[in-house]
């Protein structure tokens, strides 16, 4: 298992180190002069020199790219934007995207499993018929719409909750603010719709695969009551394909939800990747895109491991 | 004379006479064949699309030759389909004589189809978006582009506008019938290309295994770890916004479905068939084009049908996002980009182009559930 686990880790950097010559050519690629966007208009060639000299874009083209590496690692690359280190702004986003992603997660976990769950063992039934269409209609539908939807049905027509924005925030947390819960119900249900859709039909079908199979019989014949044949013994077994969407719907909120952050306004690290892009902040997309798929590539790892916990028969050698 | 033989013969005057009225007009044949069903269908098909035909060519929103592009495109398109009706009306009350019961797997999966009621309203919606997107100009009861300067941001009904008008005044059921242009042609370009480099790569990857097949794997693994909508704006940004962009974009990212494939063409090319195939000495290639790509055909139809809805969306997002279309040109995202800015004044601007967005979606993803239902006997046993 260690030696499994090491050799992950050895993939992951090297698809890490890919990714990030990958984005670092095709920002190369981009039209524009970083040291310009920096500098503002009027500025004069010797500070225009001064820039590229301090990010080392008058060097080769692999020095720069080392540069860049360098300093994302020791903290000292700065936003072009926002004149300040990007970790930094990140940092300040991040917990604006966690706290989105992590109850979206929640909330689409809670209500997926059991509605799969249910219209799995009642197969056919109307309660099947209204949940597996209602689950056709959420993976159909574009969640910048639902959020649309949302802000219509609830904030301007209803004018229960408000439009757009985070609210207040305590510890830099909003959930912890009654205004701030106020501002996140609208990204959370709309981010957590096409999740909770994905996440019943996976549950679902995993569901009905397992009540075929011969020991759920053995185990009804014993005389089990049905709620300890579905949940102690079917559930358990079709828990594992389950697993693996919620663990990589956690992988995801590290990328911050792009289009429901745009839509709400919701200042988390989907937002800042769009306006970074809009801005042709180069040292911000090059670090967020990293963190984005280093929260993806570790969910898979940790997913998998959790794989060999949670069933024996699967060893990894 | 034997009472067979007579049986026979008045069957046969039956049938010429069903020949020849399927001949006069669509699905008089099967009206005379006591099947009505379809009957009224062909019929009634055949007929909207002549009339459409017609009133396109009096009202000039049609062309043979000259005109618009897409007038040109229409016209010749409600004749081919007009002659398709003639034919498959033909072709199937031919096929009711001839009485095969059982037929080859695609004949069977047909017949499952036709009564997978899921199945065929999903088809319905693609073929009713498709027919849309393909006849628009003659559908659509305005120009996209024309702005009624009396009637900017009106209501559902006001104006006489269906769904009321945009900021510019212009009408947004037509903007919507044009806009599925865009979803469609972007959507399904981008979804042509995962599928034919996409299945292309599968099956050279699951069949050759080795250095091929493990390249591919990484070269996905590094695609799987940046997120789509990323990936996507990424490459927008640097290479400019624009149609023949997004498809490649889509297209690039959505090799994915080449995992598919490929679990699949591993599975099949252990199977016996392939070993008996191998032992009259086919080549690789004959294996590979004759035998394992028909086997893996299903799965491929299958995920291309889940992949255009997911693409569709896709396009929407970066249209909505500013990074797709560019404006005036109608396209759903779009519309519903500018409708962000009126939202507490014209809620139709935001909730149709919506509509349109999910119907479709939802149509593409029910015909797709239906054909997994339909193909796949193994999954369908699981209710998938």
């Amino acid at each position: 298992m260690t030696s499994y686990i090491i050799r992950r880790i050895g993939q992951i950097v090297l698809v890490l180190f890919v990714v990030s010559v990958l984005i670092f050519s095709l920002l190369q690629l981009a039209p524009g002069d970083p040291a310009t966007v920096l500098a503002g208009p009027g500025t004069s060639l010797e500070e225009l020199e001064a820039i590229r000299q301090d990010l080392g874009l008058n060097k080769p083209i692999h020095m720069q790219y080392l540069t860049f590496v360098k300093k994302l690692f020791n903290g000292t690359l700065k936003s072009y934007a926002y004149k300040q280190p990007v970790i930094s702004i990140i940092a300040e986003r991040f917990p604006a995207s966690l706290e989105l992603g992590l109850f979206a997660v929640i909330l689409a976990t809670i209500v997926s499993i059991p509605a799969g769950i249910i219209s799995a063992i009642w197969q056919d039934s109307p309660a099947d018929y209204t949940v597996t269409t209602v689950a056709l209609l959420g993976i159909s539908t574009p969640v910048f719409w639902t959020a649309l939807m949302l802000m219509l049905l609830l904030s301007i027509q209803l004018d229960a909750l408000p439009v757009s924005g985070r609210g207040a925030t305590l510890w830099g947390f909003s959930i912890f603010t009654l205004d701030g819960l106020r501002h996140i119900v609208i990204p959370m249900l709309a981010l957590s719709s096409v999740q909770m859709a994905m996440n019943t039909r996976l549950t679902r079908s995993s569901m009905l695969e397992v009540l075929r199979e011969d020991y759920i019989t053995t185990a009804r014949s014993k005389g089990l009551k049905e709620s300890v044949v579905i949940l102690g013994h079917a559930f358990r077994n079709a828990v594992l394909p389950v697993m693996t969407n919620v663990g990589m719907m956690v992988g995801t909120i590290v990328a911050g939800a792009v289009l429901t952050e745009t839509t709400t306004a919701w200042p988390g690290l989907g937002r800042l990747m769009i306006s970074s892009i809009n801005r042709r902040d180069f040292a911000v997309i090059f670090a967020l895109t990293l963190l984005m798929s280093f929260g993806y590539v570790l969910s898979y790892l940790i997913v998998d491991i959790l794989y060999a916990y949670a069933d024996p028969r699967i060893t990894y050698d | 004379m034997t009472e067979e033989a007579k049986l026979q013969r008045k069957r046969k005057k039956l049938s010429r006479l069903t020949f020849i009225l399927s001949l006069i007009f669509p699905g008089l044949g099967h009206f005379n064949e006591r099947k009505v069903k379809a009957g009224i269908l062909l019929s009634s098909f055949a007929t909207v699309q002549i009339v459409v035909l017609i009133v396109g060519l009096f009202n000039n929103r049609m062309a043979w030759f000259g005109g618009a592009l897409d007038h040109v495109i229409a016209t010749w398109a409600s004749v081919l389909f007009i002659l398709s009706f003639w034919v498959l009306s033909y072709v199937g009350i031919r096929r009711s004589f001839l009485k095969q019961e059982s037929g080859g797997y695609w004949t069977r999966a047909a017949r499952g189809f036709m009564r997978h009621k899921k199945g065929l309203v999903g088809a319905f919606i693609v073929v009713l978006v498709v027919w849309g997107a393909l006849f628009a100009p003659i559908v659509a009861p305005y120009k996209p582009l024309k702005m009624d300067l009396m009637h900017t941001v009106t209501g559902p009904g006001g104006g006489g506008h269906p769904l009321g008008t945009d900021n510019f005044g212009r009408d947004i059921l037509s903007r919507i019938i044009y806009g599925s242009r865009v979803a469609l042609g972007v959507g399904g370009g981008a979804t042509l290309l995962n599928m034919v480099f996409g299945g292309l790569l599968g099956l050279l990857g699951g069949y050759y295994k080795g250095i091929i097949d493990s390249s591919l794997m990484r070269f996905l693994e590094v695609l799987n770890s940046i997120p789509y909508i990323i990936f996507a704006l990424l490459i927008l940004s640097v290479f400019g916004a624009g149609v023949m962009q997004i498809i490649i974009v889509l297209g690039i990212y959505g090799l994915q479905a080449a995992r598919i494939i490929r679990s699949e063409v591993l599975s099949v090319r252990e199977e016996d068939y392939i070993m008996a195939c191998e032992a009259t000495g086919a080549g690789d290639f004959r294996k590979l084009f004759n035998h394992i790509f028909p086997n893996s055909m299903a799965s491929l139809l299958v995920v291309t049908t889940m992949r255009i809805g997911i693409n569709i969306i896709v396009v929407a997002g970066l249209s909505f996002l500013g990074f797709g279309v560019k404006p005036p040109t109608p396209s759903w995202g779009a519309m519903l980009q500018s409708a962000q800015s009126y939202m507490t004044v014209a809620w139709w601007m935001a909730v149709f182009p919506g509509l349109a967005i999910v119907l479709t979606v939802f149509g593409f993803n029910l015909l797709g559930d239906s054909l997994r239902d339909v193909l796949d006997p193994k999954m369908s046993a699981s209710g998938r």
